[in-house]
This record gives structure tokens, C-alpha cells and sequence, in this order.
């Protein structure tokens, strides 16, 4: 019951952060909403493998936690050294 | 109980996180909002899927979660504040009709 209404409210909560990725109309916010999406993305895997018992998925879980933070780290880096208009 | 208790705070830290982000307009206050409330989330969450589950072999992956995620989440919001300022974002609103 709990576990149902949690996934639910993530689920929104991701579609929420998608519309904000489109949305936005600067850069950082884009960016912000990325950071978002990728927490609520790696709460709902988390919830779903321990829901049906599936745990070799959290070492997807993992992983994905490190490509999200890897991916933030570069994309500011490349706007650190100037973006595009260099 | 616990798990179901910890659950229930969790999607409310998440209900604040996007209240806060609907509510203000400029930049650095929504990753000043988002940077605790969203981690507070994260870490509440996850913690209450251990009580949820019960000590088992799977608690480990989960426990090197928590401590990844609260390593890593606010060094995300960290670097976008750092880039944001560095670019010369004001850090007051230029208008100040709503919010």
C-alpha cells in the first residue's frame, strides 16, 4: 500500500522535472532540473527493487548514481572553460 | 511502522522540494531550497527501505548508497551554483512582481 503510493508520487515527481527540463529558460535551470531528475530516477529504481525483490538491481542503482554525477561534473566543467561561444 | 513513518516523510520533503521550486524565481534560491530538501529526501528514503526490508545482505549495497548519494548530491549542487556565479548571474531578482 505505502510502497504503491510512494512510486506514484515519484513517478509524478519525475514527469514534474521533465516538463521543467523542457521548460526552462536558462541553462542553470536546465541543469537543476537534471540534478532533480536524476535523484527521483535513482529513489524510484531503489523502491521498485526492494518492492519486488529484486535486488541485483541496485547495483544498476549504483552505477547510475556515479553516471549522473559524472555527467553533472563534465557538463560544468565544459561550461566552466567557456561553452559553445568559445 | 518505522519504514511506512520514514516513506511518508520522504514524499513530503519531495511535495516541499517542488513546492519551493514553483514558489521562487531566481536561480540561487531554488538550488539553495533544492540542495538540502532534495539529499534530506534521498537519504530518508532510502533509509526507510532498510527498515522496510529488514537487515539482509542487500542493507550493504544500500548503506554504500546512502553514503554515495550524500557525498555526491550536494557537490552536484555545489558546481551549478559555482558555474552560476562565476558566469555573473545577479543574485537579486530584477523584478519583484510576484514571489
Amino acid at each position: 500500500m505505502i510502497e504503491t503510493l510512494t512510486m506514484t508520487f515519484l513517478v509524478g515527481a519525475i514527469i514534474f522535472s521533465t516538463i521543467l527540463l523542457i521548460r526552462g529558460p536558462s541553462v542553470w535551470e536546465r541543469l537543476l532540473a537534471l540534478n532533480l531528475f536524476m535523484a527521483k530516477s535513482v529513489i524510484l529504481l531503489t523502491v521498485y527493487s526492494i518492492v519486488t525483490n529484486r535486488t541485483f538491481l541496485l547495483d544498476l542503482v549504483i552505477a547510475y548514481a556515479m553516471i549522473g554525477f559524472i555527467s553533472i561534473t563534465l557538463i560544468c566543467r565544459f561550461l566552466l572553460r567557456g561553452g559553445r561561444t568559445k | 511502522m518505522i519504514a511506512s513513518l520514514l516513506l511518508i516523510i520522504g514524499c513530503l520533503f519531495i511535495a516541499f522540494s517542488i513546492f519551493g521550486i514553483i514558489q521562487y524565481r531566481n536561480i540561487f534560491t531554488k538550488i539553495l531550497l533544492i540542495s538540502k530538501v532534495d539529499t534530506v529526501a534521498t537519504l530518508t528514503i532510502i533509509i526507510g527501505l532498510i527498515f522496510y526490508q529488514g537487515f539482509d545482505a542487500s542493507s550493504i549495497k544500500l548503506i554504500i548508497l546512502v553514503i554515495f548519494l550524500m557525498i555526491t548530491n550536494p557537490i552536484n549542487s555545489h558546481m551549478i551554483a559555482r558555474v552560476a556565479w562565476l558566469h555573473g548571474v545577479p543574485l537579486e531578482d530584477s523584478e519583484r512582481t510576484k514571489s
